[in-house]
């Protein structure tokens, strides 16, 4: 290929086949047709690095289950932004028609995580486009810089809305050469004054709807002086103009929209849910219910991580978990298994025996045989093994249906419980749960539970119970259902029971003292013991004892995270497999990219990615060998000064490393040191260590600070 | 690895005082090596990691399926760490993307206009005959035809963070196109700080996926633009260009150059010399009879200015001076050469 270095010019470009660049539409399926098996060859052989055998698989796998994902996330987003749609629908609708003067302005706080406002802003605009107006013109502020754009974008977007339909008519007849791209009319409505006349020729008359997306990055002035422009065009042309500002934080409301503008909106303002309500449904949704591939213990916490401290961005979540899916398919060869249910026996039988070490290797499987020696024969006897592969992962997704169930109980079991157990939503107790090790909560859950009255607990229960019944829809659990009903009516008797009782006979045991009497410390104490030995025996407490039992029997095994299970490397993304298959370390550079750390470490320790043995540190990071790279010895000397560094001493210090130790102590620098040193000042420049200094000759200014 | 920063050290090593010794380089045989030799030294310099950095290298080059698998499922790739990474991603180019759509920008050049990635797609890949009356539009119609229509083409970045796309707005527009559908970027970076350029908003965009190459090779392309501080100033390009615009100018014209260049040259070593006068050049040329008028002056100066060939500034006392910015040795060599 040609070179792409010039003294002249920055930019090259390399056309794909030049000489092809025929026009006839069937030479070019062509050409695409052949590209495109080029860029699937790619793609298997990528798959293929991992495990020959299952590429399609997995390859096929990968699709599927990210398209399914994709659309499923896409799907929950747009319904959670349903009702503030609706709200903000019928605002614009319901001030269609007013004369007021002032503009009626929708203001939809959005919260700060800009990146997902444009699903939200292009979900807007086709339900209004839709329902109530085709006049909508969206503006950001990035095509705005000054008001006359901002002017002429409003206009051009707003009678765009209306030579769509012409072009559409137009298109049908010329479908053929649809090559050419009809160059656009240049519209010659050009201020509000054209506006005016355009909107009186309108069949139409619907409002014209503006919607502002970022409001806080516009100019303070320029949004002052649109507003005031729009509302003289409301009142004088009668243009029936509405805004829909997005703004981002409610500070915003007073630094943007000056005293002056504020008085011409007649505002109201709207909500969207937190990205963090929206994080716990899409985690719900996603992991919570059949989904095939989850995300592991490490994974996840991962991923919360980033989403909770760093960007609160539906978006980047979403990318991050399609990279997960991306490298666990890529990465594991055993994830031609990470499949539905239904076409697991099939996939097993297509295993081929060599295949079958493979999963052998899996740490979960390992350490089942270790503790399981009776088993011992599954590493050898290839038909026992696939049956046994099939029973695990079976029941492996049994497990998991059932834990995610198991979690929404315990959410309900132990919702409004002090010190929020387990975690405040169910977001968290699934997280907290998949992660393990919560036994301390399940304590004093147990503690909790054992204290709390019979209307408490049946409250419990039957909030657990209408949980069941939403989300157990196979009736995997529900055996479950029929002891929590059980419960719930032996405490509902109890208690009515119990109201009776209060009727009839107050006090059922005399264990009252009469007024007056003074008790000995013995006599308390015998009194104290007989009223214990009362509430012990009490029918509500041996209730609640058998409900503690069960639940200490039944729902805490179902509570154990699945990532203990045999096999579950195969579900759960992330998970710890051998070195070479783990997907966490690539995933974590993702979410918490650090190109300057590597860059520090390459300087301080090239050794690390060179795998030299010259170089390898024995002392400190500062320590400085002769055989490290020119650069990493100019970096090192350059750490140990000030502000400012003398060129020529930094370069007698670079002379002293490189000498030979048994040379005398002249100062005469070698050309060829002096031209080593002048490369590696020049690239530590470009890396943004150092720059020129004019406050003295020969200095050059340090950026950083520290060593 | 972690960085400890202790913002106290911040404070500590701006409030202390700059202790420095007052030697300058003017102490060595030979103070500033001019860019050729420093060339030709390193040329026969041995480097001792070879072996390294190819093995290195054949490791980075593992990835480039991967590279390709993420750019076609529309993820932008970023590469990072210490070294050079244009042959890296240049190895990429050749073997994975041979016959497909590709733009190669040179972040790092100088010269490197943002108009002139815009250009390059829609002249050089959508082979669009008409113009655009700004920018803006020229994104735009780029945005919806990679959206739109089945073109996909790729852009390797090298140096994204160099000195003029290292703005805001640059940035902006880097990711804007890296976010439609059929453009695929491959960037690099190298300065410490490239990261500050990206808020929320672009990091979205742009898709980035992060990929730590650190090769140890020498930036020796990116850095041949660079004014380095200890190098001669890289001259000959400036003479050459000088010769080559003098030679297209008519003869009054030259001669304006050439007095202006003289008196330069007389002013030699009077440090508070800053530049001809234009009232006095403007005399001076009037009395020669080589220009009728001020606005005639002043319409041979722009051109000169439009070369780089002339500086313009205000002195301290408000008049405006000329200066030519060339070393004193070369323009007595381009005066010597011309009386000739």
């Amino acid at each position: 290929m040609a070179t792409t270095s010039s003294f002249s010019k920055g930019c090259f470009v390399f056309k794909a086949n030049p000489h092809k660049s025929g026009r006839s539409p069937r030479k070019k399926t062509k050409k695409s047709a052949i590209v495109d098996t080029h860029d699937d060859l790619n793609a298997s052989s990528l798959f293929a690095k991992s495990d020959k055998s299952s590429m399609e698989i997995r390859l096929d796998s990968y699709k599927k289950i990210w398209s399914a994902t994709k659309k499923k996330s896409e799907e929950i987003i747009s319904n959670s932004h349903k009702q503030l749609l609706h709200d903000v629908k019928t605002f614009v609708s319901e001030n269609a028609c007013t004369g007021q003067s002032s503009i009626p302005t929708a203001l939809i706080s959005l919260g700060v995580n800009l990146p997902d406002h444009a699903a939200f802003f292009s979900l807007l605009d086709t339900t209004l486009k839709t329902n109530v107006s085709p006049f909508v013109a969206m503006l950001n502020s990035k095509e705005c810089p000054s008001l006359k754009n901002m002017v002429l974008k409003t206009i051009q977007k707003i009678t765009s809305c209306d030579s769509i339909d012409d072009e559409l008519e137009n298109d049908e007849e010329d479908d053929e050469d649809d090559e050419i791209v009809p160059i656009k009319p240049r519209s010659k409505v050009k201020t509000f004054a054209n506006l005016a006349t355009w909107y009186s020729n309108v069949v139409m008359k619907t409002p014209l709807i503006i919607i502002l997306q970022d409001l806080e990055s516009f100019g303070t002035q320029q949004l002052q002086d649109f507003v005031l422009l729009c509302r003289e065009n409301r009142v004088r042309n009668k243009l029936p103009i509405q805004f829909i500002m997005g703004i981002a934080t409610t500070v915003a409301l007073q630094q943007q929209l000056h005293h002056r503008t504020s008085v011409c909106l007649a505002t109201k303002s709207f909500q969207s849910r937190p990205s963090v309500v929206l994080l716990n449904h899409l985690i719900e949704q996603l992991f919570m219910k059949s989904s095939v591939l989850k995300l592991g213990p490490r994974l996840m916490q991962l991923l919360l991580d980033g989403f909770l401290y760093h960007d609160l961005s539906l978006n980047s979540f979403m990318m991050r978990v399609h990279l997960i899916i991306m490298q666990h398919y890529i990465t594991l060869p055993v994830s031609s298994l990470c499949c539905s249910v239904s076409e697991l026996k099939n996939r097993i039988k297509q295993l081929r025996a060599a295949d079958l070490d493979l999963y052998r290797q899996l740490p979960s499987f390992m350490k089942f045989i270790e503790n399981n020696r009776s088993k011992i024969s599954l590493l050898t006897d290839d038909k026992e093994f696939r049956l046994f592969l099939q029973k695990s992962l079976e029941a492996l997704n049994t497990y998991s249906k059932n834990f995610s169930l198991s979690c929404r109980i315990i959410h309900s079991l132990s919702d409004g419980m002090p010190d929020a157990l387990f975690g405040k939503s169910l977001r968290e107790v699934y997280v907290n749960l998949l992660i393990g090790g919560e036994s301390e909560d399940w304590e004093q859950f147990i503690r909790l539970l054992n204290v709390s009255s019979a209307h408490e607990l049946r409250t419990r229960i039957e909030a657990a119970l209408t949980t069941l019944k939403e989300c157990d829809s196979s009736g995997s659990l529900s055996d479950f259902s029929t002891s929590l009903v059980l419960f719930s009516e032996e405490l509902l008797r109890l208690e009515e029971s119990k109201k009776s009782d209060a009727v009839t006979s107050p006090k059922s045991q005399n264990v009252f003292v009469p007024q007056g009497k003074k008790l000995d410390k013995f006599e308390l104490k015998a009194l104290m013991a007989t009223a214990k030995q009362v509430r012990t025996t009490s029918e509500f407490d041996e209730v609640k004892s058998e409900i503690i039992t069960w639940l200490n029997s039944e729902l805490a095994s179902r509570l154990k995270s699945p990532s203990t299970l045999v096999f579950h490397e195969i579900f759960y993304a992330g998970s710890q497999v051998q070195s070479n298959w783990d997907i966490v370390p690539w995933i974590r550079r993702q979410v918490q990219p650090v190109p300057r750390v590597a860059i520090s470490k390459a300087l301080s320790n090239p050794a690390s990615y060179l795998g030299c043995s010259c170089c390898s540190l024995t002392g400190q990071e500062t320590q400085v060998l002769s055989s490290m790279p020119d650069l990493c010895i100019v970096y090192k000397l350059h750490t140990e000064c000030g502000r400012l560094i003398n060129l020529y001493d930094w370069m007698l210090s670079f002379n002293a490393i490189q000498k030979k130790d048994n040379e005398d102590d002249n100062e005469e620098i070698e050309p060829i040191i002096q031209a080593r040193f002048i490369r590696a000042v020049a690239q530590l420049q470009l890396l943004g260590f150092i720059q020129s200094s004019k406050r003295k000759t020969d200095h050059v200014a340090r950026l950083t600070w520290g060593v | 690895m972690d960085i400890s920063v202790n913002t106290e050290d911040y404070f500590l090593a701006q409030s202390s005082a700059v202790h420095t010794s007052d030697r300058t380089l003017n102490r060595l045989n030979n103070p500033r090596l001019s860019q050729e030799a420093v060339d030709s030294l390193m040329e026969n310099f041995d480097d001792c990691h070879s072996k390294e950095k190819i093995l290195l290298m054949k490791e980075y080059q593992q990835q480039f399926l991967q590279w390709f698998f993420l750019l076609r499922e529309g993820f932008n790739i970023l590469v990072y760490g210490l070294g050079s990474k244009r042959y890296l991603i240049d190895e990429f180019r050749t073997r994975l993307l041979d016959g497909k759509n590709v733009i190669v920008v040179n972040g790092y050049f100088p010269g490197l206009t943002i108009k002139e990635i815009f250009n390059s797609l829609t002249d050089g890949i959508l082979e669009h005959s008409g113009g655009f009356s700004s920018p803006v539009e020229q994104l735009e119609f780029i945005e919806q035809e990679f959206t739109s229509s089945k073109v996909e083409a790729y852009i390797i970045i090298h140096n994204m963070d160099g000195p003029s796309l290292q703005f805001s707005r640059e940035q902006e527009i880097l990711c804007r196109l890296a976010a439609a559908p059929g453009l695929h970027v491959v960037a690099s970076t190298d300065h410490i700080n490239t990261p500050l350029l990206w808020d929320q908003r672009k990091l979205s965009q742009a898709k980035f996926v992060y990929f730590d190459c650190t090769t140890f090779a020498p930036y020796s392309e990116e850095i041949s633009y660079e004014n380095s501080l200890l190098v001669q100033q890289s001259s000959t390009l400036g003479l050459a260009s000088l010769v080559h615009v003098f030679a297209s100018l008519t003869f009054n014209a030259k001669a304006i150059f050439i007095l202006i260049a003289q008196r330069q040259l007389e002013n030699n070593n009077d440090t508070n010399y800053h530049g001809f006068p234009f009232h006095e050049l403007y005399s001076d040329c009037r009395d020669k009879m080589l220009v009728n008028s001020d606005l005639t002056l002043r319409a041979q100066l722009t051109e000169f200015k439009d070369h780089k060939l002339l500086r313009m500034r205000r002195s301290a006392d408000g008049t405006e001076v000329l200066h030519i910015p060339l070393e004193n040795n070369q323009l007595e060599e381009f005066v010597q050469k011309h009386q000739e």
